[in-house]
């Protein structure tokens, strides 16, 4: 089994590749990114807007910007940064039209802990009843605590801790330097855990 | 370990983002420091529960929503790809087609109003210069080549200014063209420039002032015989600033009749259809400023070749100066009796010692006419001051920076 996982990751095609068969005509090899992507791109949307309906809106439009935009792809970053810029530049977007909508309607756009509780699902359903409620709860201690960040320290606690980004690419994607990078996550961090507080997910 | 700088270099520790000198020193802290040791494990337990509780498994209908609207975008494509295919053209050629029509349209935009005018001045220059030298009659004025397209009004105007010519009295064609014009309304400030005791035969008042959007609107008002010499004067008049330019230019003494064409200041005149060139200036029938003629010198040296790449100028060759007056007016009639009067001056010009005297005729089809000659130095001043007498503004300096002939142009366009 573990070879045998080991064999795939090996034989897997790396993103350029799949990149590079896209650009000579091979629409296949955009499922095969799209599959590698999908679910990193759909947490990150549903972790930056907390509401499932507008998340899968958006890695929807992400892809298939993707999709329009790969031809342009010159490859000076990697596709997985490049795709994640997508993702955060609709993220910002879409968070910017719903506070434009809710100022006319004079409402607060933020998700409350409320609703991401109601909107967050669980990670697994094939867990034991009681490790998949816990997870669950933890699940939506973690997110309400991230509600409460900023949007500028909720993206980069994202970007690191969940994307798995490093600083040079965290820069790429929100067009900042590197000692920027550094210290807003410090801060971002601190705020972390501040709203976390004593809980233990 | 509040510090803020403590907890950006644990931060970074933990990401693995520090210089190897100070990985070690965070990491003996973190060993040493049960303080330190708490805030980073605390940094440390945050950063794996958001790794592992923010992975969310997206729901199943994604993936069929993104591809379903990948196949529908491809079908487009795959649509306007057959198309043009059908029609033998490639996509990519129809592209860069459509770049290519695009950047013509905008050079054309951007380029044409202006070439338009620069070509259709570089063709009346040809033609200009493609034209006979004229016969003069027994008069001394120049005769007119027959208009291809003239209209029988012009040329009932132009029979009768011969034959007054003729017979040295000359009748009133503003009379005839008054009789075909519509009925005028009465001038409501008109300035005539009046010829001195000596009235010389010719007389070209003009002033129109094309420059700025203001205009001026033109009108042919009241036109008075008079034995003693033919005036023509228009004046024009800037609406806010009353500003009035004239010029007038003399020729010979003689019996005609005077036509005052006057711009009501009042009126809305109607936009000029074309541009006055950037380098014309407003005032009318006024000599061009030194830097025009230097800068139409500079031209003519450059044509001549009398200066090399290096500015060396060599002194052999007669440096010609060029003075060019520009006029722009709506009103056919005005144009009719300026040209004819400009071709009283410009035979008037030439008895004052003009080397050569050409001029273009004008019809209903043809707006624009040159009279162009050319003039010793020591003559220019002489004409100067016959300008300056009849109320023209004048501008130029009276240096002529060495120059042996003096060109002298007056263009004058019409536009319907």
């Amino acid at each position: 089994m573990f070879f045998s996982v080991l064999l795939a990751a090996f034989r897997a095609p790396a993103d350029a590749e799949l990149v590079r068969r896209f650009k000579s005509g091979d629409t296949q090899a955009f499922g095969l990114l799209y599959d590698r992507y999908e679910r990193r791109i759909y947490s990150q949307c549903i972790a930056m807007l907390g509401n499932a309906e507008t998340a899968e809106e958006i890695a929807q439009e992400v892809f298939v910007a993707a999709y329009k935009g790969l031809a342009k792809f010159r490859g000076d970053a990697r596709f997985s940064t490049w795709l994640m810029t997508i993702t955060i530049n609709r993220c910002k977007n879409r968070r910017l039209k719903a506070h434009r909508r809710s100022e006319q309607r004079h409402e607060s756009i933020d998700p409350s802990p409320d609703d991401e509780k109601a909107t967050f699902q669980p990670v697994s359903t094939l867990d034991a009843p009681d490790a998949a409620t816990h997870r669950r709860q933890a699940a939506d201690q973690v997110r309400a605590a991230l509600v409460q960040l900023s949007e500028e320290h909720r993206e980069i606690i994202l970007l690191r801790d969940f994307q798995d980004l490093d600083y040079p690419e965290i820069g790429e994607v929100l067009g900042i330097a590197r000692g920027t990078v550094k210290s807003r996550l410090s801060r971002a961090r601190t705020e972390l855990r501040k709203a976390l507080g004593n809980q233990k997910p | 370990m509040d510090s803020f700088f403590a907890i950006e270099r644990l931060s970074a520790f933990l990401d693995e983002e520090l210089p190897p000198a100070e990985m070690t020193a965070v990491r003996t802290a973190i060993a040493e420091n049960p303080e330190v040791r708490e805030a980073y494990e605390a940094l440390k337990r945050n950063r794996q529960w958001i790794a592992e509780h923010i992975d969310t498994a997206p729901p199943d209908t994604l993936r069929e929503r993104v591809f379903a609207e990948l196949s529908a975008l491809e079908s487009v494509k795959e649509h306007e790809r057959s198309f043009w295919s059908s029609l033998g053209i490639s996509w990519s050629t129809l592209r860069i087609g459509f770049a290519t029509a695009s950047v013509a349209l905008l050079a054309y935009i951007i380029i044409v109003p202006d070439a338009t005018l620069l070509l259709y001045q570089a063709e009346q220059t040809a033609e200009f210069a493609r034209a006979p030298a004229p016969e003069t009659d027994a008069h001394g004025l120049t005769k007119e080549p027959q208009r291809a397209t003239e209209s029988p009004a012009m040329a009932q105007v132009d029979r009768s200014l011969k034959e007054a010519t003729e017979s040295e009295t000359l009748p009133t064609p503003s009379a005839e063209i008054a009789t075909e014009s519509q009925p005028v309304p009465p001038p409501q400030r008109q300035q005539t420039v009046s010829a001195p005791n000596a009235a010389p035969t010719g007389v070209v008042a003009n002033a129109v002032n094309a420059k700025g959007d203001a205009g001026s609107a033109d009108q042919l008002s009241g036109i008075e015989p008079q034995a003693a010499a033919q005036r023509t004067a228009m004046s024009a008049t800037r609406g806010a600033k009353r500003a009035t330019a004239n010029d007038a230019l003399s020729g010979s003494g003689g019996s005609g009749s005077a036509a005052a064409i006057s711009f009501a200041a009042d009126e809305a005149p109607p936009p000029l259809p074309f541009e006055e060139p950037p380098e014309s200036k407003s005032m009318a029938l006024g000599f061009a400023s030194d830097e025009d003629s230097t800068d139409a010198m500079a031209t003519a040296r450059a044509t001549s070749g009398s200066a090399d790449s290096t500015g060396a100028t060599r002194q052999a060759m007669p440096v010609l100066k060029v003075v060019t007056y520009r006029v722009y007016t709506t009103d056919i009639n005005a144009v009719l009796q300026l040209r004819d009067t400009v071709e009283g001056v410009g035979s008037q010009l030439r008895s004052v010692g003009g080397g050569s005297f050409t001029s273009r005729t004008l019809s209903s089809e043809d707006n624009f006419v040159r009279i162009q000659t050319h003039l010793p130095t020591n003559q220019v001043q002489t004409v100067l001051n016959q300008l300056e007498a009849l109320g023209a503004t004048t501008r130029v300096s009276g240096e002529y920076g060495g120059a042996e002939e003096v060109q002298l142009r007056i263009e004058m366009y019409y536009q319907p």
